[in-house]
């Protein structure tokens, strides 16, 4: 043990020659055998001689010395790794362009990966989240459906395989005290004993007991960490008192640990029980997400036998509904978690290994050539004495430094571009166990794909050099004679880059050609000076129409204080989505699988306020919706698209399911999308707001100067109809469809910066290359100045030769995209699909990378046609 | 070259320190000249093969080596036995002797 200390500290001390102190004995030893052998009377010399051979090599002896002293591997992987540092410094523009090359690829790569990890592979932070399942009810169709509190109670009595049962029902909680604004809160509906459930203790206070999660129970709620800190300061003496939940004096009993957001971002919880009565005495009404610890005697499967054979359909009988719903179960994760094996997912992982691929190539290729021109170093170093296995060792050395600079580099990168795409994202719009943050499993990863680039590209060139002719090389005067497969692998892999570059470019174009022709077409909203808001009335508190009308009542009258009239009312905002229910249109027989149309209710100030012109008819009136009078107000592309040949006006159309009322089509307003950018086509139905009083109300004002004195007057006027309710997302309209088009703006931008990094890696590469040939041809340029070709016909040679392998590349490329597209994109997503494979498009996309190649090897080209025949020929 | 490095592994250990044991500390010379008579066969003790040897041995601890002048007034690092070194050999010995008879007994009458 003690022996292997001392070799280790000698190895890394690099003093493993001990070089000092071997040679000062191996000196004294040579000197006592002069003495013995001059003793015996040979001469000074000869003793010199003879001591010497008896010694044996001296260097040999100091080798061997070296071995016993220290661990031979360590301290020549310290020689290897310093070699190949001094080489990288040496050339330090290949280094940079290597590194920036495979730190690029590396760093998407992990980008891509951390994404698809934190959507699919993470999942919930609970403890033995396998043995949780998440229970559903299946119908006829297997459909999963939530539970209602019937039939979860029923389950809770009967289960023997899940020792614990939890749930929850998202909801939005207005919460107020004397101290600030109102604020709105997501949290959650959660029966007592989930928290014991999912493994998690409160910091401060308590979690429900059973005798508070029961109706009529005392109003109890947890709270969140964040609210915690940022409304409470933090202070544990919140426990015990007392705020307004929804306007119900509710007593804080606990505070929940920082990270802890179940189900997704709750930053309060309320006991199951305080659920509106309405939602829990009605057997139809499902809603709770129901799951349950499976016992330490429990299996998944025998969890699904109980479960299935469980009859708890609390709907049975009423309705005469068809066959009983029976009890599905699946491992939580998989219920909340999207599946890596989806559409998305998959397109992600393929474009990261892709542009990982690309910068494989490149630096392979840079690697090559480098390597080309070391031939002749390789060849001396071997002719003096080493082996083979010690040049490649070097070489594999450089590879390994290389990757391991550029895996640093990756992360960096990854960490950029993970923070940039966190920003891109609005507040709670991914569950708080999906944060974009690497963790071990991505470093992990990353760092397998330095080891496998090691492998892949950096063995192969390493076995290629260290098999270097060694005479040939040192013999022949050009520099360095690179074998002709080398060759034809650097052409190939040019080729496959610009193949791949095509590849992951063409999305790119497609979504922003798609993208800017719907705003083209579908934007068509004035957005200046438009201010929303948000109030939201919480079933609890509104529990009734009439509770809502008397509400949207105050709130549609004159605000004192200012001109801020007419106020718009709506259920949402332009690209803010809406409901897209099934359509029915009057005298037609309806269809199996109904065409469906978003569907939002405004009120009759909201075309006025947003300024979207109506075509045809008249807007909405007071009297509209009532019952009598039912009506509707499509946009033009619904005209388009359902009634081409008929005047809208006279047309009765339904919405929703049989039960809802026939409605007159009372106006056309021109198109406006509803639903966020995206390429299908979108119908939409305005439905008269009093005719369905919505919980959730967006306000819009059109202001002409700054919004702050609106905003104010606007929130006064909420307090005063009820000082308890929270207005929020306040910002102008502009802001709102920004936001609301985050998906679509973060797979743009994923997909735009993996178009850039492989151009940015392909021109890198045909820079690489073609600078390298043309140092290769130098003779040979040489030679065609000298016997008379102008510059003209250099640059154009060049050039084809270039070009050569950019058309081969490109068409594969070409081929490639058409691939990409069937594999990976939306069926549904006809726009972008055609976008894909327009040959106008291509035409384009090949143009430009065209172009770019062009730009790459300008400066090789010019250094082409500078070449001095006398120079380059004089080096033969 | 594989030959020439060892006979058996360990044996030259158990030699050093048996010679430094009997004659008190050596130089790695002097140490050569004494194997050299000793061993039937003085070429496969190549006098560089001691360094590792003598390394070896004092990493482990059971010698221990210091700068001296020689008679001659020449430099030279004289190795001696250390305690663990003198117990160790009590050991080795009787591992190397357990082990000839053993091998004496598998190998009847091959000399």
């Amino acid at each position: 043990m003690r022996r292997f200390f001392l070799r280790l500290r000698n190895a890394l001390r690099g003093d493993g020659g001990g070089h000092g102190d071997v040679a000062r004995e191996l000196r004294a030893h040579l000197a006592l055998l002069e003495d013995e052998y001059q003793r015996r009377g040979m001469t000074p010399d000869e003793a010199r001689h003879a001591a010497r051979r008896a010694l044996g090599s001296s260097a040999l002896a100091a080798d061997r010395h070296r071995d016993a002293r220290s661990f031979v591997w360590v301290e020549d992987l310290r020689h290897d790794l310093a070699h190949a540092i001094r080489g990288l410094r040496r050339s330090p523009g290949f280094a940079a362009l290597a590194v920036l090359a495979l730190g690029l690829g590396i760093g998407v790569n992990t980008v891509f990966f951390t994404l698809v990890d934190a959507a699919c592979l993470r999942g919930l932070p609970i403890d033995e989240p396998d043995r949780v399942l998440y229970i559903s009810l299946r119908n006829s169709q297997n459909q999963p459906a939530p539970l209602s509190w019937a039939e979860f109670e029923e389950l809770r009595a009967r289960t023997t395989m899940l020792g614990q049962l939890g749930a929850y029902v998202p909801t939005v909680a207005a919460l107020a005290d004397d101290r600030q604004l109102p604020a709105r809160v997501l949290g959650a509906y959660v029966p007592a004993g989930t928290f014991e459930l999912l493994g998690d203790t409160p910091v401060v206070g308590r979690t429900f007991r059973r005798d508070e999660d029961r109706p009529g129970g005392p109003q109890v709620v947890v709270l969140g960490n964040e609210i915690w800190r940022s409304r409470f300061a933090g202070d544990e003496r919140i426990v015990g008192q007392s705020i307004r939940i929804n306007g119900i004096p509710t007593t804080v009993i606990g505070v929940m640990p920082r990270g802890f957001m179940f189900p997704a971002n709750a930053d309060l919880w309320r006991p199951m029980a305080n659920l509106p009565a309405a939602v829990r005495e009605t057997p139809t009404d499902r809603r709770l997400a129901v799951f349950g610890r499976m016992t330490a005697a429990a299996t998944l499967a025998s969890a699904r036998a109980e479960l299935a054979a469980l009859d708890i359909d609390a709907t049975q009988g009423t309705r005469g509904a068809g066959p009983r719903a029976r009890l599905e179960a699946v491992p939580i994760n998989e219920q909340l978690n999207p599946s890596v094996w989806q559409r998305t997912w998959l397109a992600f992982i393929t474009a990261g290994v892709l542009v990982l691929l690309v910068a494989c190539a490149n630096v392979a290729n840079l690697l090559l050539m480098r390597a080309a021109t070391r031939g002749r170093e390789i060849a001396i170093r071997t002719s003096i004495g080493a082996t083979r296995w010690r040049v490649g060792r070097q070489l594999l050395a450089e590879s390994a430094t290389l990757a391991a600079l550029a895996g640093a580099a990756g992360v960096l990168v990854a960490w950029a571009g993970l923070h940039a795409l966190s920003a891109l994202l609005p507040p709670d719009a991914m569950p708080y166990w999906m944060a974009f943050t690497m963790n071990g499993r991505v470093l992990a990863v990353t760092t397998a794909v330095c080891l496998g680039y090691v492998f892949v590209c950096g063995v192969p060139s390493a076995l290629h050099l260290s098999r270097v002719d060694t005479l040939g090389a040192i013999t022949a005067d050009s520099p360095a004679s690179m074998a002709r497969p080398a060759r034809r692998w650097i052409g190939a892999l040019l080729t496959a880059e610009f193949a791949v570059t095509l590849v992951l470019v063409s999305p790119a174009v497609t979504a922003v050609r798609v993208d800017a022709d719907i705003r083209r077409r579908e934007f068509q909203v004035d957005t200046a000076g438009l201010l929303t808001m948000w109030v939201n009335l919480p079933a609890d508190w509104y529990p009734t129409p009439e509770s809502r009308r008397v509400f949207v009542n105050r709130l549609e009258a004159p605000v004192s204080g200012g001109n801020v009239e007419p106020i718009a009312l709506a259920t949402a905002l332009p690209f803010g989505g809406g409901p897209q229910v099934p359509l029915a249109v009057d005298g037609r027989r309806e269809a199996a699988s109904p065409p469906l149309v978003s569907t939002l209710s405004v009120n009759v100030h909201y075309f006025d306020v947003m300024r979207v012109p109506l075509t045809r008819g008249r807007a909405f009136t007071a009297v509209d919706g009532n019952p009598g009078s039912e009506a509707a107000i499509v946009n033009e592309r619904f005209v388009r698209m359902f009634l081409p040949q008929q005047n809208p006006l006279q047309t009765r159309i339904r919405v929703g399911g049989p039960d809802s009322p026939w409605l007159r089509i009372v106006g056309v307003a021109t198109s406006v999308r509803q639903q966020p950018v995206g390429a299908q086509p979108d119908p939409v139905v305005f439905l008269p707001f009093r005719a369905a009083l919505a919980q959730t109300i967006a306000i819009v004002v059109r202001t002409p100067g700054a919004i702050d004195v609106p905003v104010s007057l606007l929130r006064q006027h909420v307090a005063r109809i009820n000082p308890n309710l929270p207005v929020f997302r306040v910002m102008t309209l502009e802001e709102a469809i920004e936001m609301s088009a985050w998906n679509a703006r973060l797979s743009n931008v994923i997909v735009r910066s993996i178009a850039v990094v492989a151009l940015l890696l392909a021109v890198v590469g045909l820079y690489a290359v073609t600078g390298y040939t043309v140092e290769r041809w130098r003779r040979e340029l040489g030679l065609r100045v000298a016997l008379g070709a102008g510059a003209g016909e250099i640059r154009w040679l060049v050039i084809r030769r270039v070009f050569a392998q950019l058309g081969t590349g490109l068409s594969v490329g070409v081929v490639g995209t058409q691939f990409f597209n069937r594999l990976f994109s939306d069926p549904a997503d006809t726009a972008a699909r055609a976008g894909m494979s327009d040959p106008v498009m291509l035409a384009f996309m090949v143009l430009s990378i065209g172009a770019v190649a062009v730009l790459a090897c300008l400066p090789a080209i010019r250094r082409a046609t500078r070449v001095d025949p006398l120079v380059a020929l004089r080096t033969e | 070259m594989a030959e020439r490095v060892e006979l058996l592994h360990g044996t030259l250990d158990l030699i050093v320190l048996r010679a430094l044991a009997t004659m008190g500390p050596q130089h790695a010379y002097g140490l050569a000249s004494r194997l050299e008579q000793v061993a039937d066969h003085p070429l496969v003790l190549n006098q560089g093969t001691l360094y590792p040897a003598l390394v070896r041995l004092e990493q482990k601890g059971w010698i221990k080596g210091a700068w001296q002048r020689t008679e001659s007034n020449r430099d030279a690092r004289y190795y001696g036995i250390t305690k663990s070194g003198t117990r160790a050999l009590h050991k080795q010995t009787e591992k190397w002797r357990r082990l000839i008879g053993l091998m004496a007994k598998l190998l009847p009458g091959e000399r």
